[in-house]
C-alpha cells in the first residue's frame, strides 16, 4: 500500500490539481546512478551465487 | 468481538481449506507437464513463445543456472519498468498528463514491483499514467508472482528428485505459471470484480461538485476552499485481480483496498482475501503431492493455519477493545455499530473484516490493506508487524511463502535430529552441514537487513527521523514496519512515515532487493544440494514429518526463532506503546 497519505485535505487538493508528483527533474546523473545501482545489485547477486556454489565445493 | 465476526472468519478459512486441494493438484499437473483442460488453448501459445524466444523446453538447469536465469529476467524487467516510469509523459494512455516519475522514486518502484513487494512511496493516481500502471506495474505483478511459483516448484523438485543436479527449466516454469495459473484465474476474477463495481476504463478523471465545500490546508500550508472532488478512474479491475492473487498488494489507488473502486462490497472483500491465500495454500498440497507424501503437505498447511489463527485472534481481540483515551464515545459493539477501535477502518468492513484482512495480507506477503494499520491499537498493529517478522511463511507470498517454510522445515528436522542424536533426514534426504549453513544464511540475512537499516534510520535525525509523523514508541514502530515490510517483500505500510525521500527510497529499495534475491540464492543452493542426494529408506529412528508432533515442532521453531530475534525491537515499539496507552499517553 501507500505511504505519505497525508491528511484527506492535502490529498484532495493534490487530486484536484491533477498531480502531486514533483515536476520532471530531467536529471541524467540520477538516471545513471539508478541504472548503475540496478546493474550493481544484480552483479552482486551473481557473485553471491558463485560464492554459495564455491562454499559447497570446498566443504570437507 | 461478535458471533457474526467469528462466523465470517471461520467461513473464510473453511473456503481456503476447501480450495487448497484442487488448487494444489492443479499446480502439480501444470508443473509435472501433465495434461490439463486448458491445454488445447494454451499449449500452442506456449510452443509459439518458446519458438520466438528460442528456448529449448527440454533443457534442464542446475541450481546456479536456474538462479542466474531468474536474476537476468528480473534485472531486465526491472530496467524496463524504470524506463517506462521515467518516460511516461512521452507515452500514450496518460489522460491526466502526469510527468515522468523522479529517478529515485522510479528506482524504488522498479525494485519494489520486481521483488513482489509493491511498496509505494507515491500516490498512484497522481503519479503513474495508465500505461505505467498496466505495462510497468501490473505486468510485474504477474512476473514476480510467476517467479515465486517457479522457485517453489524448483525447491520441491530438489526434494523429490534423486541423484541429479537438475531442477527444471526456469523459463518453462515461468511461462507455465503465467499461462496456466495466473492469467486464466485473473481473467475470470477481474470480471467478477467488475460485477461488484470495480472500475475498468481508460477515461480521464471525473469531477463532482461537493454538496458542502470544505476548507483544507494544503501541503504548502495554504488554506484552500475545495468545492469540487476529483474522482480517479482507470483500468483497476485487471490490476486488482493479480494484485491479490499474486500477493503483490500494490494498489491502483492511494488507499488501496479501502477504496470503493478497488474493493466495493463485502463479497469483493471476501474474494480479495481468499485470493491472497489461494495459491500459497495450494502450493502446500503441491509439495505433498510432488514429494509423494500428501500428509506432509497437510501437516505444513496445518502449521500455517495455526499461526494464522493465533494472529487473527490477537488482532481481532485487540481491535475490539475500546480505546481508553477516547472518553465519552460509545465504543461498544451493537446492532448499529462495530464497536471497538474504528479509527482508520472502513465502516463497510468493520472490525472483524479489517482485522482478518490485516492478518491475511501480512501472513502472505501481499501488502494490500483495507484499513490503516497505523491506526490499529498497539497490540493490534503488532500482529501485522509480527506476521512479517516471522519471515512471511504463514501461507506467505506466492511461492516465496512455501520455500521460506521449507527452510524452517529443514531447521526443524535438524533440531529434531540433534535431540535424538541421529543424522537428520527430510523425506528421505539426509540434511548435512551445507544445507544447514545455507538455511542459517537465509534466516540471518532477514533480521540483519531489518534491524540494521532500522538502527541507522533512528540514529540519523536528518535522514530517518525528519519525515516521521509520530514520535516515541509509535515512531519506532513506523520505521521498523517500513524496513520489515520492505525486507519481507510485503509492501504494506504502517503509514505515518513519508517514505518519499532520497534516504527512504534508496535504503528501502536496497532492503527489498536483498530481502528477495539474497534469500533466494541460499534457498536454491539447498534445493540443488538436496536433488543430488540418494533417498534413504525410512527407519524407526526417522522423524516423521506427517504428524501433529511435526506440526507442533515446526510452529515452535518458527515462533522461537522469530521471538528471539525480534522481541527486543517489538518490546520497544508496540508493547511499550500499549503499556503507555493504558497509563494515559498517546503518540
Amino acid at each position: 500500500m501507500v505511504n505519505g497519505f497525508g491528511s484527506n485535505g492535502s490529498y484532495m487538493v493534490a487530486l484536484r490539481r491533477g498531480t502531486a508528483a514533483k515536476k520532471e527533474a530531467g536529471s541524467t546523473m540520477l538516471d545513471l546512478v539508478s541504472i548503475l545501482a540496478i546493474a550493481g545489485m544484480f552483479a552482486l547477486g551473481c557473485l553471491y551465487v558463485r560464492g554459495c556454489d564455491c562454499l559447497k565445493e570446498v566443504r570437507p | 468481538m461478535s458471533l457474526n465476526g467469528w462466523l465470517q472468519i471461520v467461513l473464510f478459512i473453511a473456503v481456503v481449506l476447501l480450495l487448497a486441494r484442487p488448487m494444489g493438484l492443479y499446480l502439480a499437473r501444470v508443473f509435472e507437464r501433465r495434461r490439463t483442460f486448458l491445454d488445447p488453448v494454451l499449449a500452442p501459445c506456449e510452443r509459439l513463445l518458446y519458438k520466438v524466444t528460442r528456448i529449448d523446453p527440454a533443457h534442464e538447469m542446475r541450481w546456479n543456472e536456474y538462479t542466474l536465469a531468474m536474476l537476468i529476467f528480473s534485472a531486465a524487467t526491472m530496467l524496463l519498468t524504470y524506463i517506462i516510469e521515467r518516460v511516461q509523459h512521452f507515452l500514450p494512455l496518460n489522460p491526466q498528463h502526469l510527468p515522468g516519475v523522479e529517478p529515485i522514486l522510479a528506482f524504488n518502484t522498479a525494485v519494489s514491483f520486481t521483488t513482489n513487494t509493491n511498496w509505494q512511496s507515491y500516490t498512484p493516481e497522481t503519479t503513474m499514467s495508465y500505461l505505467t500502471q498496466m505495462l510497468g506495474l501490473a505486468t510485474h505483478n504477474f512476473w514476480s508472482a510467476a517467479v515465486g511459483i517457479a522457485l517453489a516448484i524448483a525447491f520441491i523438485r530438489g526434494i523429490s528428485r534423486r541423484e541429479t543436479n537438475l531442477l527444471g527449466n526456469f523459463w518453462v516454469d515461468l511461462t507455465r505459471a503465467t499461462l496456466w495459473v495466473l492469467l486464466p484465474i485473473c481473467i475470470a476474477y477481474s470480471v467478477g470484480l467488475v460485477s461488484q463495481g470495480v472500475v475498468q476504463n481508460f477515461r480521464s478523471y471525473d469531477t463532482a461538485r461537493l454538496l458542502e465545500p470544505q476548507k483544507v490546508t494544503g501541503t504548502d500550508g495554504k488554506v484552500t476552499t475545495v468545492t469540487t472532488q476529483t474522482i480517479a478512474q482507470g483500468p483497476v479491475a485487471s490490476q486488482e485481480a493479480i494484485k491479490m492473487l499474486g500477493t503483490n498488494g500494490g494498489g491502483f489507488f492511494n488507499s488501496n483496498s479501502a477504496h470503493p473502486f478497488e474493493n466495493p462490497t463485502p463479497l469483493s472483500n471476501f474474494l480479495e482475501m481468499l485470493s491472497i491465500f489461494l495459491i500459497p495454500a495450494g502450493l502446500a498440497i503441491t509439495l505433498g503431492h510432488m514429494t509423494g507424501s500428501p500428509r506432509h503437505g497437510w501437516a505444513v498447511l496445518a502449521a500455517m493455519v495455526v499461526l494464522w489463527f493465533a494472529g487473527v485472534v490477537t488482532c481481532y481481540w485487540a481491535e475490539s477493545q475500546a480505546n481508553p483515551l477516547m472518553h465519552g464515545v460509545d465504543q461498544q459493539v451493537s446492532l448499529l455499530q462495530s464497536g471497538g477501535n474504528m479509527e482508520g477502518k472502513e465502516v463497510r468492513f468493520g472490525i472483524a473484516n479489517s482485522a482478518l484482512f490485516a492478518t491475511v495480507t501480512t501472513d502472505a506477503s501481499c501488502g494490500a490493506v483495507n484499513a490503516m494499520h497505523d491506526s490499529f491499537m498497539p497490540l493490534g498493529g503488532m500482529v501485522p508487524l509480527a506476521n512479517i517478522l516471522l519471515g512471511e511463511i504463514v501461507f506467505g507470498g506466492v511461492g516465496s511463502g512455501l520455500y521460506g517454510m521449507l527452510v524452517f522445515i529443514i531447521l526443524s528436522v535438524f533440531i529434531a535430529g540433534l535431540m535424538v542424536g541421529r543424522t537428520p533426514e527430510y523425506l528421505g534426504k539426509k540434511i548435512e552441514a551445507f544445507d544447514v549453513q545455507m538455511a542459517m544464511l537465509y534466516l540471518l540475512i532477514f533480521p540483519l537487513i531489518i534491524l540494521g537499516f532500522s538502527a541507522v534510520a533512528v540514529l540519523m535525525p536528518n535522514l530517518g527521523l525528519s519525515s516521521l509523523a509520530n514520535h516515541g514508541p509509535h515512531g519506532l514502530s513506523e520505521i521498523l514496519y517500513a524496513y520489515t515490510s520492505a525486507t519481507g517483500n510485503n509492501g504494506s505500510a504502517f503509514a505515518g512515515l513519508n517514505a518519499n525521500t532520497h534516504w527512504y527510497n534508496g535504503s528501502l529499495a536496497v532492503a527489498m532487493f536483498f530481502g528477495r534475491f539474497l534469500m533466494i540464492v541460499p534457498m536454491l543452493a539447498i534445493a540443488g544440494n538436496l536433488a543430488r542426494k540418494k533417498i534413504v529408506p525410512a527407519s524407526a529412528g526417522t522423524f516423521p514429518v506427517t504428524t501433529p508432533l511435526f506440526t507442533t515442532l515446526l510452529v515452535g521453531v518458527i515462533l522461537i526463532v522469530g521471538a528471539l530475534t525480534f522481541f527486543p525491537a517489538l518490546s520497544l515499539g508496540p508493547v511499550l506503546e500499549h503499556l503507555l496507552l493504558h497509563a494515559g499517553h498517546t503518540f
